[in-house]
């Protein structure tokens, strides 16, 4: 180790020592029984180089000095003091100075000037930018470096062959005295509704001082890239269906394509000129500067007496999904005076079954409502309504064509009465629900009023069967079976056998389909299973066909094995079994409900197979 | 200095050995694959018709005169069939004398000059000097040294082999010479008898042994003058004492009552053992006849008996007076493959001596049951099932029906066919997990059962193609599902790879061949529906080897099907495609950097927007591959077969007009029989 001249104080040499911070925890042991001015350090953990100094504690670079010159100097003599102090002034003034001087100096070497072709910009629309420049003294390694607002797309510059796609510069050069030129951005600029942005250009040159010279130009965003205005009737009714215009506008220079609005989950979208997907419309795409008129229906789901609507919009922009927020509008939301409910006590219902509603009415007002009529529809569009029964008492109540006409109701009059329908499907889609809607119409004080109510959903459930069937011969006549037709005693006759399970609605979930195969019937482990597996065991003789997870819609899913009869004697002149017990459980994924259906046996007659069908009773071959 | 040190004697053995080589055996390589036919035809001339017909047989024994009235036919035979052995027919102890006064004495250039040629102490004659005639327009030669001598000091049987040797075998038409009416003995042709010329009736027994002997020295003189590059067979009832000399005999009119007994046990007893008699190679023709064409009972118990041995060979005709039918049966088409087994009686299988019983031998692509017994046999296999052959002819025999017992009834036989619904039997030719497969052969004849091409351990609809791809005598067999194509071997998964990069995961077309010529196999893909028409090709390690190409617009979405043909015969693989859905049925070739090699051709209807599966496959044997088509969907399930330059060949219609669609084509030769079947896939059923 070094040893300092006086040895009282250390000398702080960085080529010598590493500074330890007096916090540096991961040296320093905290040591309860010394000063707490004090620390411990962790030996094993301090990398020291070698032949250094160890500094332990505060080192202060600008008082030390002053206290040393303190003690010489100015506890002696004021007037050292006063001569510092003034010494320090002069060079802090004169390096302003230098700085304030080179500035002045450089800016005016060049000029820069920006213009913008419109002031009025909407995200999404196009823009040039101009950058006229003057070299007003020689400049070398001249470059005018563009620093672009965010989201900005640069669609083309010029000069392009001066330009540097990787750094956005320009290369100018050596420029002579007065050489003047302009650059130009043509690009689209984006971003939310009044967000100022800014452009920059900055000259940089052997002659321009360490920063260059700079410019900017600052805009605003006025309108956004989708502008969207929702209209609708005056008062909408709680919970009630409603119609509305989107007026939809593509403020952009740009095609739009794939973008969702979203009008928020109080908002339950019906119907629309334009696709609904997860409660949203979808837009294939929109061309720039097009407007477009969207009619829609919806449900409001709140209880609110208003309610902001402010539309999300995600939008794909040159192959980028840009998100924004579209016009606001708010909904003005009464109760109706007549309230009307209707529900349904079942839960899950069969495509077919009857369901049965029950429809309470109200008057609420204090003056009677007249001309009630209540049409009722299938609030579901892939299912039409069958004709509706009126089950229960229905004094005052007429219904002709699913429209039921109420006599008028006195101020709080109400009453009740209970329906029954059901449902005929249109189109066979997954995970469905029915529903019964009820448009009201009625007068009050000479006002119409309309609006809609939907009963509670209910839950379809999956149609499913299965089918087994065995065949020698296939529909076109090839042979699959081999072996003696009729079968004969102990000769094995082999059949193919084909199950079908057909599901026409929801997802499901854990199909097994189980068989048994008679004693004198064998499973020789050849088979074609087009969907899940079969899994069949000798010792109980019991085959099982497993899906595990089954898609919505409408398909149909196969398994074929073959199978090998050995008749006895004691089955000469019957018509054996081939399969027996066949059942099937699936599990309905939407509904929850379990399913299940039995098949009947197979025997040798093959009644499907045409061309060897009746020829299943046991005979004897010698 | 040393020359006898062992490794000097053992070069010049190897040097002496080149040069004898050719001299210790025939030329003439006999077949391993069954069944083996003969066709005895005796016409002395061959019509134009004729010859593609007679091209088909393996053996065919034809009147010397051939070589003078039909030489341009016996040329074409030899051309359409390299392989064929053809033997001259002559007669050994008799001749028409009267030749000249014959009707067809115009087509009997050999006849006569044999005849001009015969020395009058030559004949046959009994002690009262008159010439004994044994057929109808012939008289006897005399065979034994009794004959006189000619003035070359020649006696029958030493200028009959002079004759064969001069006048037929130095044409160079011939395989060997086939001489009628070899017998043992004489002594049945007449009871007096005069083969010494001494005027006095020759006892039999001496009269025997002197013919014995005198045609053991025409054979023997025969054989020394054509020496072993050329075949000698004879016919007549088997001689033991000639049979060193013949490279096989001929068993007429099987089972033949003058033959062993005429039992069948005994014939087949004396079939088995001949061959260890005679010269090699060894032929020994059966020749059943019947004069009605259609006894195919008669035939079937002929040529499955022939089919106990292996060297036999089958022939079938009219009558022993009329050998010279072209008649084809639906057996002769299979290809039995080589025999695995040797014959053995179902009846009693610890015996393997002939006697009356329930015979078969298994071949590797069929077995043959014959009935020798005189009662009808049923007969239950035990977990084999076979099929039946699906001819044309006896439908009640070969109907193509699966089986897996037979009644045969007394002194018949049957061909069994090994079932082919062994998926891996299919090679080469992509095909879908699953499908049901139809096989066709060229004129739309559905030649075996269908069967599932179904591998249970791969999900079903996988696009599955089996192959040695890295050319070391095992299969890989690789899988796509997914937009993954797995490669296994042994069951054992070796790699995965993405042909297009996991962006399709739909169906593929697949495809193998050596495109390079490194001796592996590359990997050739099309993206299925909903793909675009873009073709890749890979090594046998999944490695992309270029960026591929597009066989249609890059903007279809239809994808493509591939399938590989040599189109111009250089050795060198060329890719050929098939729009999918979508796209119009035209049919593109294109070398392996993706350059179109011709204009293609339009497969069906250029309107027609249902997709095209193809397959390439030699469907006639004639050593080129065909173009094989069929609609995916939309148009009837039209088969058509193109040659290489688009032209149609054939076409024919694979299902009922109203079966559905999803149509897949494919081709291999599956009983190996060096004709391609077409197989038509579709998973509904």
């Amino acid at each position: 180790m070094k040893k300092n001249k006086n040895n009282s104080k250390p000398l702080i040499n960085n080529d010598d020592l590493e500074i330890i911070p007096p916090n540096n925890s991961s040296v320093i042991i905290e040591d309860e029984n010394t000063n707490n001015d004090t620390v411990c350090i962790d030996r094993d953990k301090v990398k020291v180089k070698k032949n250094g100094n160890l500094v332990v504690g505060n080192v202060n670079l600008i008082l030390n000095p002053l206290k040393k010159r303190n003690d010489k100097y100015y506890r002696n003599n004021i007037w050292h003091l006063i001569a510092d102090i003034f010494f320090v002034l002069l060079i802090v003034v004169f390096v302003i100075f230098i700085i304030f001087a080179n500035k002045k100096f450089t800016k005016d070497n060049v000029s820069l000037n920006i213009n913008i072709d419109n002031k009025e910009l909407s995200s999404g629309s196009k823009v040039s930018f101009t950058l006229d420049y003057q070299a007003n003294i020689d400049t070398t390694n001249s470059f005018i470096k563009v620093a672009l607002p965010d989201d900005f797309i640069i669609e083309s510059v010029s000069p392009y062959n001066y330009f540097n796609t990787s750094t956005n510069s320009f290369d100018l050069g050596d420029l002579k005295k007065n050489s003047k030129g302009q650059i130009k951005i043509n690009g689209s600029v984006w971003g939310e509704l009044h967000d100022r942005q800014m452009i920059s250009f900055n000259y940089t040159c052997d002659q321009c001082g360490q920063t260059g010279i700079s410019n900017y130009l600052f805009y605003d965003i006025s309108q956004p890239v989708l502008e969207t205005k929702l209209l609708t009737e005056d008062i909408i009714y709680t919970n009630s269906e409603f119609k509305g215009i989107l007026k939809i506008t593509n403020n952009s220079d740009t095609l739009i394509k794939k973008a969702t609005i979203d009008l928020g989950p109080d908002i339950e979208l019906k119907e629309s000129d334009l696709e609904i997907k997860d409660n949203a419309l979808i837009i294939e795409e929109m061309a720039s500067g097009v407007s477009q008129e969207i009619n829609l229906l919806a449900i409001l789901k709140t209880d609110n007496n208003s309610l902001e609507i402010i539309p999300e919009i995600n939008a794909n922009i040159s192959g980028d999904i840009y998100s924004f927020l579209g016009s606001s509008t708010t909904l003005n939301i009464e109760k109706p005076n007549l309230a009307v409910d209707l529900s349904s006590d079942q839960k899950n219902v069969n495509l077919n079954e009857k369901i049965s509603y029950t429809l309470n009415y109200k008057n609420e007002e204090m003056v009677p409502a007249k001309d009630i009529k209540i049409t009722l529809s299938s609030g579901n569009s892939n299912f039409s309504l069958n004709p509706i029964k009126i089950t229960s008492d229905s004094k005052n109540i007429q219904i002709d064509d699913n429209i039921i006409t109420i006599n008028d109701l006195a101020a709080e009059e109400s009453g009740s009465i209970v329906l029954e329908t059901s449902f005929d499907q249109r189109k066979i889609k997954a995970n469905q629900s029915l529903l019964l809607k009820a448009n009201v119409e009625y007068r009050l004080d000479g006002q119409t009023i309309s609006y809609n109510v939907n009963s509670n959903q209910n839950k379809l459930i999956s149609r499913v069967s299965a089918t087994a069937k065995a065949y020698y011969y296939s529909p076109q006549g090839d042979q699959l079976g081999v072996g003696p037709l009729p079968p004969a005693v102990d000769m094995a006759t082999s059949y193919w056998v084909f199950l079908e399970f057909n599901n026409s609605g929801n997802d499901l979930k854990n199909f097994v389909l189980t068989a048994e195969l008679p004693d004198n019937v064998y499973f020789p482990n050849e088979k074609r299973v087009l969907d899940g597996k079969i899994i069949y065991g000798e010792i109980g003789k019991r085959l099982a066909w497993e899906i595990p997870s089954i898609l919505g819609g409408n398909n149909n899913y196969q398994a074929n094995f073959k199978i090998s009869l050995i008749p006895d004697e004691g089955d000469l002149g019957t018509i054996p079994d081939l399969l027996k017990n066949i059942k099937f459980t699936v599990t309905d994924a939407f509904t929850g409900q379990e399913l299940s259906g039995q098949i009947e046996n197979i025997n040798t007659n093959l009644k499907n197979d045409k061309l060897s069908s009746g020829q299943g009773r046991v005979t004897i071959i010698n | 200095m040393k020359i006898y040190t062992p490794k000097n004697i053992l070069i010049l053995l190897f040097i002496v050995s080149f040069f004898y080589w050719p001299k210790l055996s025939l030329a003439i390589e006999t077949k391993d694959t069954y069944p083996k036919l003969a066709n005895y035809f005796l016409k002395w001339t061959i019509a134009d018709y004729e010859v593609e017909e007679l091209a088909k047989w393996d053996v065919l024994i034809l009147d010397m005169e051939v070589q003078e009235n039909s030489r341009a036919q016996l040329l074409e035979i030899r051309e359409l069939n390299p392989d064929i052995v053809i033997l001259a027919y002559i007669t050994s102890q008799e001749a028409n004398a009267d030749i000249y006064n014959s009707e067809w004495s115009s087509e009997a250039t050999l006849r006569k000059r044999l005849v001009n040629n015969i020395y009058d102490g030559w004949w046959l004659k009994n002690s009262s000097g008159s010439r004994v005639s044994n057929w109808p327009g012939t008289y006897m030669l005399n065979l034994t040294d009794g004959a006189k001598l000619n003035s070359n000091n020649q006696k029958w049987n030493e200028y009959l082999p002079k004759f064969i040797a001069e006048e037929i075998i130095s044409t160079g038409l011939w395989d060997g010479i086939f001489y009628d009416n070899i017998w043992g003995d004489v002594a049945w042709a007449g009871s007096n008898l005069d083969a010494d010329n001494n005027n006095q009736v020759d006892a039999v027994a001496t009269l025997n042994s002197n013919w014995a002997s005198g045609t053991k020295k025409m054979l023997q003189t025969t054989r020394n003058l054509i020496g072993d590059n050329y075949l000698i067979l004879g016919n007549g009832k088997v001689y033991t004492g000639y049979q060193s000399f013949l490279n096989g005999v001929m068993f007429e009119n099987f089972p033949a009552s003058w033959e062993s007994n005429g039992d069948w046990a005994s014939i087949l007893t004396t079939y088995r053992n001949i061959k260890n008699n005679n010269d090699t190679p060894n032929i020994t023709i059966i020749n059943s006849y019947d004069s009605n064409r259609q006894n195919y009972k008669k035939i079937r118990y002929g040529l499955a008996s022939t089919l106990m041995e292996n060297h036999g060979y089958f022939s079938f005709d009219f009558s022993n007076s009329d050998h010279g039918q072209v008649w084809w049966y639906d057996e002769y088409n299979v290809n039995l493959g080589q025999a695995v087994s040797s014959a053995y009686n179902l009846l009693d299988k610890n015996n393997t001596s002939y006697t009356k019983g329930l015979w078969r031998r298994d071949f590797t692509e069929a077995s043959v049951i014959i009935n020798s017994t005189d009662k009808e046999q049923l007969y239950i296999f035990n977990n084999e099932e076979f099929e039946r052959i699906n001819g044309s002819q006896d439908r009640s025999v070969n109907n193509g029906s699966i089986i897996n017992y037979i009644k045969l009834a007394a002194k018949d036989a049957i061909i069994l066919l090994k079932k082919t619904s062994t998926i891996t039997t299919i090679k080469n030719t992509g095909f879908n997990n699953g499908d049901y497969i139809r096989v066709f052969n060229k004129d739309g004849h559905q030649t075996r059962s269908g069967f599932f091409a179904y591998l249970d351990g791969y999900s079903a609809n996988s696009q599955i193609i089996i192959s040695d791809i890295d050319n070391d005598s095992i299969e890989e067999t690789l899988v796509n599902s997914n937009g993954i194509i797995s490669i296994y071997k042994n069951n054992i998964k070796l790699r995965e790879f993405k042909p297009y990069d996991g962006k399709f995961k739909g169906e593929l077309s697949l495809a193998v061949a050596d495109l390079n010529g490194d001796g592996t196999k590359e990997i050739i893909t099309g993206a299925g529906s909903g793909g675009g028409p873009h073709v890749r090709i890979f090594n046998q390690f999944g490695k992309l080897l270029t960026g591929g190409f597009f066989a249609y617009d890059k903007n279809f979405r239809g994808g493509v099907k591939v399938a590989v043909i040599d189109l111009n015969g250089d050795g060198t693989q060329e890719i050929i495609t098939g729009a999918g859905s979508g796209g119009g049925p035209h049919v593109r070739i294109f070398d392996k950097d993706g350059r179109s090699l011709t204009g293609g051709f339009f497969a069906y209807d250029k309107n027609f927007r249902g997709g095209v599966s193809l397959a390439v496959g030699d469907t006639d044997g004639n050593g080129q591959k065909e173009i094989i088509t069929i609609p995916q969907s939309q148009l009837l399930p039209e088969v058509k077969i193109y040659s290489k330059d688009g032209k149609v060949i054939k076409s024919f219609l694979a299902y009922d007009t109203t079966f559905g669609s999803g149509f897949r084509v494919m081709s291999d030769d599956l009983d190996d029989d060096g004709v391609y079947e077409i197989l038509v896939g579709a998973i509904s059923f």
